[in-house]
């Protein structure tokens, strides 16, 4: 199997005619973990919406390819069966549909028509993931996301992360609105599932989910740009001083 | 007077020249009807001795007396007469499956009752083929004391149709019904689904769905009549307008001076598919006791860009995503469906109505 690269060059992404991204360079390989960091409203979220299409986001210049496929001539949904995910900080709800119900469909969706899963294959799957991030059984059988915990919230993106097997994953905010247990299973569950063909993108607030996960590299985004990169003790050091010392 | 009901009662005609099969009815206790023939009537074993399952055309004269009072009951083309005497409950519901095959106007009439703390299912099925006239629909159900009933009814005649439905419930002391209407065929319909609760702590429940599309006119009417105290009603409508289509939802609500300590709740929502389509719901509470409890929550609205931006994010196309939005949308309303092939009939109807192209 090729080894996973997810490409980011020259990203400027604009919400109406506001630039919120101004030239983001980032390479992600499979196996690794990348911390994106930064205060509120440096284009974080924009950053993760405009990976996946949303189409509030307008891209104005630079390239993102998967593998050397070019992602920005991609819909959404192509660029998920493609191989990219987002856990999104808010999970939608989707009334009336199980979590179940939903998995299914979406992964069927990424199989050829005509060659769906199995339902006992499927069931059979999904119970074992679920046991795995040590979810109870009768999760599967309750709304999505409604009336869900902030944890709930969390741990169902884990789960759809786990079952779809993507190739890069953007976790947007996991860490918010956790307390510390939540936080552990949440960071344990992430664990539970990295593997050398998964690259991951953390984007986080708060150094502290960062104790769990070790992420190989950690960015600092402020004003749409990366304005610094380095090892884990930069999340340490972000910890210390916060975000303004970078600013001169 | 039931004996030839006991148990197994077959009647195989069929129309000359069709050769369609018999509902498929998971083992339920069966009545189908096809242009006015009697196709199948069966009672499957926990129906007991005493219920009875029969053409009203038969049944009009023979059993008159167990009937609603009727000064005088019209001239029946087709439909079906279930009994179902005091104390009876039945696991397995009722199917009465009403097809017509011809390009004929037609009129259905099926009277449902219920004896004291009987307690049971009915599946209406209403189906057509080919090029269609008017139908009309009449249910009237009357249930005991204490009984329980829940009638599920599923209009899905020819997108031609022009079709005509009034239902009919009266409760007695401490009487349960519960409506599950659900509307899907013909270019026209009006409906109308009426409780009247005229003895104390009865309780009505209306589920309704409607899928409209192309030019349909779907035309609604939900009441709940509250003549008795301790009355309960609880009215839940969903339906998507696609198209150009239009829905007139009339949710009225009538608490008498008798009936004190009512509580009545009617839901009206509609999912817009199309901009071009209209929705109106229209609440009307008319309530001459002050001792009550009433409300009513109205909502109108497309189907959320963030929910579908989610969907697609987890692979789904938008066909897909808006499946299964409207398929959780309904989910309230079909889960309550007993016949599991009959719900998927439901659903692979709503899938065909979503996915067809407006003309």
């Amino acid at each position: 199997m090729p080894e996973t690269q997810l490409s980011i060059k020259d990203l400027h992404v604009s919400v109406g005619d506001r630039e919120i991204l101004k030239g983001i360079d980032l390479d992600v390989r499979g196996g690794e973990l990348h911390a994106i960091m930064g205060p509120n409203g440096s284009g974080k979220s924009t950053l993760a919406y405009a990976l996946l299409g949303h189409p509030g986001y307008q891209v104005t210049a630079g390239s993102i390819t998967l593998d050397g496929q070019n992602l920005l001539e991609m819909s959404t949904d192509e660029r998920s069966r493609a191989g990219m995910f987002l856990a999104f900080q808010y999970p939608v709800e989707v009334p009336g549909v199980t979590v179940s119900h939903f998995l299914r469909t979406a992964v069927n969706a990424r199989r050829p028509a005509g060659d769906e899963m199995p339902v006992m294959a499927f069931a059979r799957s999904l119970r074992s993931t679920m046991k795995m991030l040590e979810m109870a059984d009768s999760f599967a059988g309750r709304y999505l996301n409604e009336g869900f915990s902030g944890g709930e919230k969390k741990r169902c993106e884990i789960l759809q992360m786990s079952m779809l097997s993507p190739k890069i994953a953007i976790l947007d905010e996991i860490d918010s609105g956790l307390d510390i247990d939540a936080l552990r299973i949440v960071s344990s569950s992430i664990n539970k599932i990295r593997h050398s063909g998964l690259g991951i993108i953390v984007i986080t607030h708060y150094q502290r989910i960062l104790h769990y996960l070790h992420p190989d590299r950690v960015h600092v985004l402020m004003d749409g740009k990366l304005v610094r990169s380095g090892e884990r003790d930069l999340a340490l050091l972000l910890e210390e001083k916060g975000y303004d010392w970078l600013k001169k | 007077m039931t004996t030839e009901m006991m148990n197994v009662k077959v009647i195989s005609r069929r129309p000359s020249g069709d050769g369609g099969a018999e509902p498929k009815s998971e083992a339920a206790s069966l009545f189908a009807q096809v242009d006015g023939e009697v196709t199948a009537c069966r009672l499957c074993g926990d129906a007991g001795e005493r219920v009875i399952l029969e053409a009203l055309a038969e049944a009009k004269d023979k059993h008159r007396s167990l009937m609603p009072s009727h000064p005088d009951l019209p001239e029946v083309t087709a439909g079906a007469f279930l009994y179902v005497p005091a104390g009876v409950k039945t696991e397995l519901p009722f199917h009465l499956s009403y097809e017509n095959c011809r390009a004929e106007a037609d009129a259905w009439h099926t009277i449902i009752v219920a004896g004291p703390g009987a307690d049971f299912q009915v599946v209406e099925t209403l189906s057509s083929t080919g090029r269609d006239k008017e139908h009309a629909l009449t249910g009237e159900v009357v249930v005991g004391k204490g009984a329980r009933v829940q009638i599920v009814s599923l209009q899905n005649w020819g997108s031609e149709a022009g079709a005509k439905a009034v239902r009919r419930t009266r409760l007695e002391e401490g009487a349960k019904v519960e409506w599950v209407v659900i509307n899907l065929g013909s270019r026209n319909i009006d409906d109308q689904v009426a409780v009247h609760m005229v003895e104390k702590g009865a309780t009505a429940n209306i589920f309704t769905i409607y899928f409209a599309a192309d030019n349909q006119k779907v035309k609604l009417e939900t009441g709940v009549y509250h003549e008795a105290p301790h009355t309960t009603s609880d009215i839940l409508a969903k339906g998507i307008a696609k198209d150009r289509s239009t829905i007139d939802h009339l949710c009225l609500t009538r608490i008498t001076h008798e009936a004190y300590k009512a509580a009545a709740y009617q839901r009206s929502q509609a999912l817009l598919l199309d901009g071009k389509a209209q929705v109106t719901a229209r609440p009307y509470l008319e309530i001459k006791q002050q001792d009550v409890q009433a409300g009513h929550a109205v909502s109108t609205g497309q189907i959320d860009e963030e929910q579908l931006f989610y969907l697609a994010s987890r692979g789904l196309s938008r066909r897909q995503a808006e499946q299964l939005i409207v398929e959780g949308f309904f989910s309230p309303v079909l889960q309550r469906v007993p016949l599991s092939g009959v719900r998927a009939t439901i659903n692979q109807t709503i899938i065909g109505k979503m996915n067809d192209a407006a003309c």
